[in-house]
């Protein structure tokens, strides 16, 4: 009897739990898809894009932008930043720009007669290293610590970052003379690698119309609202954290990236820190959507987006200018979806 | 070698560019090069005069084949003349016997016919190379920018030949029309041999005038290469800034006085020249250069006023007529006798006998029709095979512009198993509705889902959706939608295809949530699901009886 009443319990306990998992997860989708509109408001015909940057803060990443000049990569950062409330960093990469300048550095004080630290840039919330393969890879290194510690370390003391940490690196594909690629390391970690293509016709008109209404040329930005702090930031990051991951799930995740390592026409494929990236933006993705649990639909909307950057294609097809995009979505086809 | 004496522009210049700068060079010392191989060849030409003129070719060949004889003196001219240092016509043909033998007989066998020629002679000449230094010397010049080396001996070639009828068309064109003259037949025809010493002087003069280009051309090159692979230019530019750098400012300023002291002088004596000028015979309009003077134009006063006369039109039958009357003159038609030396022919009599004997009978010879048709077949083959080899070698291309075949379909072999799953029709129970009802009541609502989805999913291949390994659920509700969206499609769309549509999809999220999510389904419309399976798919009641078809 006391068994049964204890399994009653149990059960109730149990159902009162997913109940407000369910409810938080409903109010932390709400959130983001608030946030989602409001950046829309300002950066039109994007929503793709928004959406992915958005997965990559939840998810607990960060971002490689890349497209032609202004097509509004800095707009969109600066606008996250705003709507968030968080502080903002933006750091103009340029050949000259020592690691010192991003991270901080210590500084003789005459007057007190002692080293402080002075911290860079990088110790803020949000940070936009604008044009990255335009410094050289000491530089670009520099951003290798914080982006996996969300630490930086100042004459051999470690100083945490602000939480939520974030870099948005934009870069430019076309212009590639004076500039330095991103090495393995550094493109490996930026959990999505996205692309920002032109508008379409539409939404450049409505853009157009919106620009020209403002009174001083602006994009509007002064009209995004604050919806969040800081710290709903970070329970939004946990909430995703706490989404179901089936087994079947994991394995497809595994079996996709390892795909990448064995499939002909890539060199090299991905590595395991690829699956962590593609699982955690699965499951951001998968709180947008106000999903509990994710889904292999997720994980390959997610697929290319964090894969793309971390595959190096054969010389045959680099040369016959073939994309990654191409290859991953045989891969996508060719590899067998979860079964049940 | 001096570098700083050197006077041409140095600089890497393209192959093409260096043949002009080799125009430009014989252009300039075209004088002294052309009076060098004017008295080198002298002698050959008097040679090949005297050989008989019914064997015109052997002059001709003689003179032709000795090209790399004389052209040795005109690179020595262009080789000192490009460091400033122009050797005259007695130094150059003094030092010509030096350069004349090295290698001749090579470079007269079987090196004589070498297209590069005009590039290689300064390898020998100049380096003095032989043997395989002079091989690895010329495959290092030849590794690039030589090409126009054989071209150069192409145009020459050319160039000489129809300077050659150039030359014999101008001659003809100063004979009038009235003479009745056989003028090709006079140069050409074997039997008229009285021109053949003209003809060979006039293919000597069309060698003179090509050979300073032709060497020229080819020194031009072999320089180019050397500017290229040594660096000439950066030297030249080196030496140039210790040149400047050398030269002190104090002897610049010496200079400078030298020179202010020189101009002062020289204007002092010719501002007194100048007032002595003013002075005695200041110039005026009357006695301006150039004016003649009365006294001048009183010699010629008598030629001008001597009258032309009347303009006579010329008869040409007249004059043709008396062209005749005056030929036949005794002072025309007297007979001549020229000796001349002449091979003593009557050895060659016998074999003479022999090659019309061979040419008779091969002429007469029937086996050469049915060689020739061989020969033709083999002909055709070729070009066969030819056309065959084009067409293969280029098969994707033309295939690509041309042909437009539409592929074949495959037609896709429906899955047996998907997702794991077996979806033939006898894995499949006969009511899937009952069948899945009857789990549900035994609390094994997975394994009830389960089948309904797997039968949804016969149905669905079997109304011709494609659906792949790699698609996930979601993907096959979406291609789903797209097999029965209205907009081109070929199949034939059930009347309920919207409602099996939501059907689907709601099979699929319950379904998802379940094997994903872990979360077991509504009870309620998990049922649901399972009574609408039949009416859905089969548009039969739950309680019907009949299977998946």
């Amino acid at each position: 009897m006391n068994d049964s009443v204890n399994n009653q319990n149990t059960t109730d306990a149990g159902k009162n739990l997913e109940e407000s998992l369910q409810s938080r997860l409903q109010q932390a989708s709400t959130v983001a898809n608030n946030l989602l509109n409001e950046i829309r408001k300002i950066l039109i015909g994007q929503d793709a894009i928004i959406e992915q940057v958005l997965i990559a803060l939840i998810a607990r990443g960060h971002v490689l932008i890349e497209g032609v000049p202004g097509l509004g990569k800095t707009l969109l950062v600066r606008s996250l930043a705003k709507c968030f409330g968080g502080q903002f960093s933006r750091v103009q990469f340029t050949p000259d720009l020592m690691p010192s300048d991003v991270t901080g550095h210590a500084m003789f004080n005459m007057a007190k007669q002692e080293f402080e630290i002075r911290r860079g840039p990088a110790f803020t919330n949000l940070l936009l290293a604008d044009e990255i393969n335009r410094a050289p890879a000491k530089t670009q290194a520099a951003l290798l610590e914080v982006m996996q510690e969300g630490q930086i370390t100042i004459e051999g003391e470690s100083f945490k970052t602000g939480e939520p940490f974030m870099v948005l690196a934009t870069q430019n594909p076309i212009e590639q003379e004076g500039t330095y690629p991103l090495p393995e390391a550094e493109l490996d970690r930026f959990m999505l690698k996205v692309i920002i293509d032109y508008p379409s016709e539409n939404d450049e008109q409505i853009m157009l119309r919106q620009v020209s209404s403002q009174t001083q040329g602006g994009f509007g930005l002064e009209h995004i609202r604050t919806l969040l702090k800081p710290a709903h930031v970070l329970s939004l990051q946990k909430i995703a954290e706490q989404i179901t991951v089936d087994e079947q799930i994991l394995h497809y995740v595994i079996k996709l990236v390892r795909a990448t390592r064995s499939w002909s026409g890539i060199s090299r494929g991905a590595g395991p820190r690829a699956s962590i990236a593609l699982l955690a933006a699965a499951r951001a993705y998968a709180l947008i959507n106000n999903n509990s649990f994710v889904t292999p639909d997720d994980v390959k909307k997610m697929f290319i987006p964090a894969l793309r950057h971390r595959i190096l294609l054969s010389p045959e097809l680099a040369i016959e200018g073939v994309a990654a995009e191409r290859i991953l979505n045989n891969i996508l086809l060719q590899v067998e979806a979860p079964r049940h | 070698m001096n570098l700083d004496q050197v006077t041409l522009e140095i600089r890497p210049r393209s192959a093409w560019e260096a043949v002009d700068l080799g125009l430009l060079m014989a252009r300039r010392w075209w004088l002294p090069m052309t009076k060098v191989w004017l008295i080198a060849s002298l002698p050959l030409l008097i040679i090949a005069l005297v050989i008989p003129t019914d064997k015109w070719w052997i002059s001709a060949l003689l003179i032709w084949w000795l090209k790399p004889l004389y052209e040795r003196p005109l690179l020595h001219i262009l080789s000192h003349a490009v460091f400033n240092d122009l050797p005259d016509t007695r130094s150059t043909l003094k030092a010509f016997p030096s350069f004349a033998f090295k290698q001749l007989l090579l470079s007269l066998t079987w090196r004589r016919l070498s297209p590069t020629r005009s590039m290689d002679l300064a390898v020998l000449q100049l380096e003095g190379l032989s043997g395989a230094r002079r091989q690895d010397r010329l495959g290092v010049l030849h590794r690039e920018d030589s090409s126009p080396a054989g071209w150069i001996s192409f145009f020459g070639l050319m160039m000489e030949f129809f300077l050659w009828i150039g030359m014999i068309s101008l001659i003809w064109s100063f004979i009038p029309r009235e003479l009745n003259i056989e003028w090709a037949g006079l140069f050409f025809s074997n039997e008229s041999t009285q021109l053949i010493e003209l003809q060979i002087i006039l293919w000597y003069c069309a060698l003179v005038l090509t050979a300073p280009f032709y060497v020229a051309c080819g020194f031009s090159l072999y320089l180019n290469r050397r500017v290229k692979l040594e660096a000439w230019d950066i030297d030249i530019a080196f030496r140039r800034i210790v040149n400047k750098r050398n030269t002190a400012p104090s002897s610049n300023a010496l200079a400078i006085i030298f020179s202010m002291l020189l101009g002062l002088l020289i204007t002092s004596t010719a501002d007194t020249a100048y007032a002595d000028a003013t002075q005695t015979t200041a110039p005026t309009s009357e006695h301006l250069p150039g004016m003649e003077t009365d006294s001048d134009s009183d010699s010629g006063a008598i030629i001008v006023d001597k009258p032309l006369g009347d303009y006579i039109e010329l008869n040409r039958d007249t004059a043709q007529r008396a062209i005749k009357d005056v030929m036949q003159q005794s002072e025309f038609s007297r007979k001549e006798k020229i000796s001349a030396i002449k091979w003593d022919t009557e050895e060659k009599k016998e074999p003479s006998v022999f090659w019309k004997k061979f040419f008779d009978f091969l002429r007469n010879f029937e086996g050469f029709i049915a060689a020739a048709s061989v020969l033709e077949i083999l002909l055709w083959l070729i070009v066969i095979a030819l056309v065959a080899f084009v067409f293969y070698r280029y098969r994707h291309w033309l295939a690509a512009q041309f042909v437009r075949i539409k592929p074949t379909q495959v037609l896709r072999e429906k899955p047996v198993t998907l997702f794991g799953m077996d979806i033939t029709r006898e894995s499949l129970p006969h009511d899937i509705s009952q069948s899945a009802m009857d789990l549900m009541r035994a609390g094994d609502s997975r394994a009830a889902l389960a089948l309904l989805y797997r039968a949804s999913l016969f149905q669905l291949i079997h109304s011709g959706v494609e659906i792949q390994d790699g698609h996930t659920e979601g993907e096959c509700v979406q291609l789903m939608r797209e097999h029965f969206s209205p907009s081109g499609n070929t199949h034939k769309t059930p009347h309920n295809a919207d409602a099996r549509i939501d059907y689907f999809a709601l099979l699929t999220r319950i379904w998802q949530q379940l094997a994903y999510g872990h979360q077991n389904p509504d009870t309620q419309v998990a049922e649901q699901l399972c009574k609408q399976w039949n009416l859905c798919w089969l548009n039969k009641t739950a309680n019907a009886q009949g299977g998946a078809q």
